[in-house]
């Protein structure tokens, strides 16, 4: 692709440098001449100097001829004055040819020494030629030198910026190398701490899940317990309830008992009246009174003495007078308050009186 | 191509060159017009001014006419002999070039190439005016600088100083406009 690229890149420099050559020739050509010189100047006074130097040259080598002429005929060829001889004259003649046809072999031989030196001269030419040619190709080098290494010169001031770039991002890596080392390490640290921490809480974790185990142990003992307890709370209410019927069955019993001792012809609240008439329940209370002191034993007998009093005073032939009576009792609660001073600790004379006052108002909600 | 000055509608070297040779003051003519621009253009290439451009080529052409006899063109196309005499010229003035950092010696050398004119053939006739449309749609602040790098034969810095831009942005206007020139010529069929 590189050497593609390098090729299209040296083929279009070739044409454009072409192009380039031509444009300039023609130009050139085409450039006017300059002020106050004529058109054609050039080839022109070439030729007239080459005119100028060949007819300097024709005559020169025609006084040059003309002299030597001169000087031979003045020299040898002019006759002596006053010897006229035909055989001085014939003898001086070939003496002439003679010299004549040495200078003849003189010429010609300088005419050799002429065109061998001009051989010469043409081989030395064509040897300055093939210099001057790589004389060129070394100065066309030296110019493509020249652009190397200024292109290479450019090339390394590039690469020193490169390098001195790179140096410092090298040090700036180098100094988020150190900085993130020094994380590492506090990092590493804290981890380390961390292990120890989790270490230590899996310990704990361990604890925590041996005691959960255990507390779930326990709590399964515990749920076993409770169990048990409410099983046993159950039975007892279930045996309290069965107290409690048999205990409102004796009492019961205990009031028809007594009910039909103390007043034989009579029922309900009338009996009652009866039989608290002949126990004589309300004159008994001032002696009582004093065995049962203060608190709530001496209330309730204040309470029992109004309820009696006004048993005492009842109607016993007025139905609503009675049933009046009769809820007035049911809801007064004197039935538990009288047990529950039954349960506590009393003297033998005040438990059989809050006995019989309990037998008068047992079952008064169902007497109406 | 068909330049107007002729400079590469060179008619038969050979002849042409034989009729200078033996004082054909019309064969010097047509000679001096054939190769006169890239003469002049190879100066200019090399950094010296136009006044000195013009004198180094009278120059150049003073000698190739009174050195025609000796051209044998067994030994060399006529251009790189032109061009030989004209690296002596220039060689002797060379101290006295104006601008000689701001030219391509490569570029200067472009105007004698070597092998025989390449840009006489039809197809190469073709490519150059491809090119040549190709970079006069370029905007104009594109085809600038590739007219100075390319015709002018300016180095980065010699366009630099020519235009008032600096370096940097020359070389990234030749290279954007090399790529559009690519992808012209790709179209045209000339750039694969």
């Amino acid at each position: 692709m590189g050497d593609e690229t390098d090729n299209r890149d040296h083929r279009l420099e070739r044409i454009l440098r072409r192009w380039g050559a031509a444009e300039a020739a023609g130009r050139r050509a085409d450039a006017p001449a300059r002020p106050g010189r004529r058109p054609r100047s050039a080839w022109a006074a070439a030729w007239t100097v080459l005119r100028t130097a060949a007819a300097a040259a024709a005559v020169l080598v025609a006084v040059g001829v003309f002299v030597m002429t001169g000087v031979y005929i003045g020299r040898g060829g002019r006759p002596a004055r006053g010897a006229t001889t035909a055989p001085a004259d014939a003898r001086e003649l070939a003496r002439l040819r003679e010299q004549l046809a040495a200078a003849a072999d003189t010429m010609k031989k300088a005419d050799g020494a002429l065109t061998a030196a001009r051989e010469q001269l043409d081989a030395l030419r064509g040897q300055l030629r093939t210099e001057i040619e790589q004389g060129r190709r070394v100065r066309a080098d030296l110019a493509g030198l020249k652009d190397d290494l200024a292109a290479y010169k450019e090339r390394l001031e590039q690469d020193r910026r490169d390098r001195a770039a790179a140096d410092a991002r090298i040090a700036d890596l180098r100094t988020v190398m150190k900085k993130t080392s020094s994380v590492l390490e506090a990092t590493r640290k804290q981890l380390a701490v961390t292990k120890a921490a989790l270490d230590e809480s899996d310990a704990a974790r361990k604890e925590l899940l041996a005691a959960a185990a255990a507390g779930g142990e326990e709590l399964a003992r515990l749920k076993a317990l409770h169990r048990a307890a409410v099983d046993e709370r159950d039975r007892a209410a279930a045996e309290l309830a069965a107290v409690k019927a048999q205990q409102a069955a004796i009492l019961d019993s205990l009031q028809r008992l007594y009910l039909a001792a103390a007043a034989r012809d009579d029922t309900g609240w009338a009996a009652r009246q009866s039989a608290a008439r002949t126990a004589g329940l309300v004159e008994k209370l001032p002696r009582l009174r004093t065995q049962a002191g203060g608190g709530e034993t001496a209330r309730l007998l204040e309470r029992l003495e109004v309820m009696l009093t006004r048993l005492e005073l009842l109607d016993t032939s007025d139905p609503s007078a009675v049933r009046s009576f009769a809820d007035l009792v049911a809801s007064s609660g004197l039935a538990g308050e009288i047990d529950a001073a039954l349960a506590a600790r009393q003297p033998p004379e005040l438990r059989a009186w809050l006995l019989e006052a309990r037998l008068i108002v047992a079952g008064a909600e169902r007497v109406g | 191509m068909t330049m107007e000055s002729g400079a590469f509608v060179e008619p038969d070297q050979g002849q042409l060159i034989a009729r200078a040779a033996a004082g054909d003051e019309a064969a010097c003519a047509a000679l001096h017009g054939a190769h006169a621009g890239r003469v002049r253009a190879y100066f200019l290439r090399s950094g010296f001014a136009l006044a000195d451009a013009d004198d180094l080529a009278q120059e150049t052409f003073l000698r190739t006419f009174r050195g025609l006899g000796t051209y044998d063109p067994r030994r060399g196309a006529f251009v790189s002999w032109l061009g030989a005499i004209a690296r002596n010229v220039a060689r002797r003035r060379w101290r006295r070039r104006a601008q000689p950092d701001s030219f391509d010696p490569d570029l200067a050398e472009d105007m004698f190439p070597a092998e025989a004119n390449p840009a006489e053939t039809p197809e190469a006739r073709e490519e150059i005016e491809a090119v040549r449309d190709c970079v006069a749609a370029l905007p104009a602040e594109l085809e600038r600088v590739v007219r100075l790098r390319y015709v002018d034969g300016r180095t980065t810095r010699g366009i630099a100083e020519a235009t008032g831009l600096p370096e940097s942005t020359v070389r990234l206007r030749l290279a954007e406009a090399a790529e559009r020139l690519a992808a012209a010529l790709r179209k045209k069929g000339f750039l694969e």
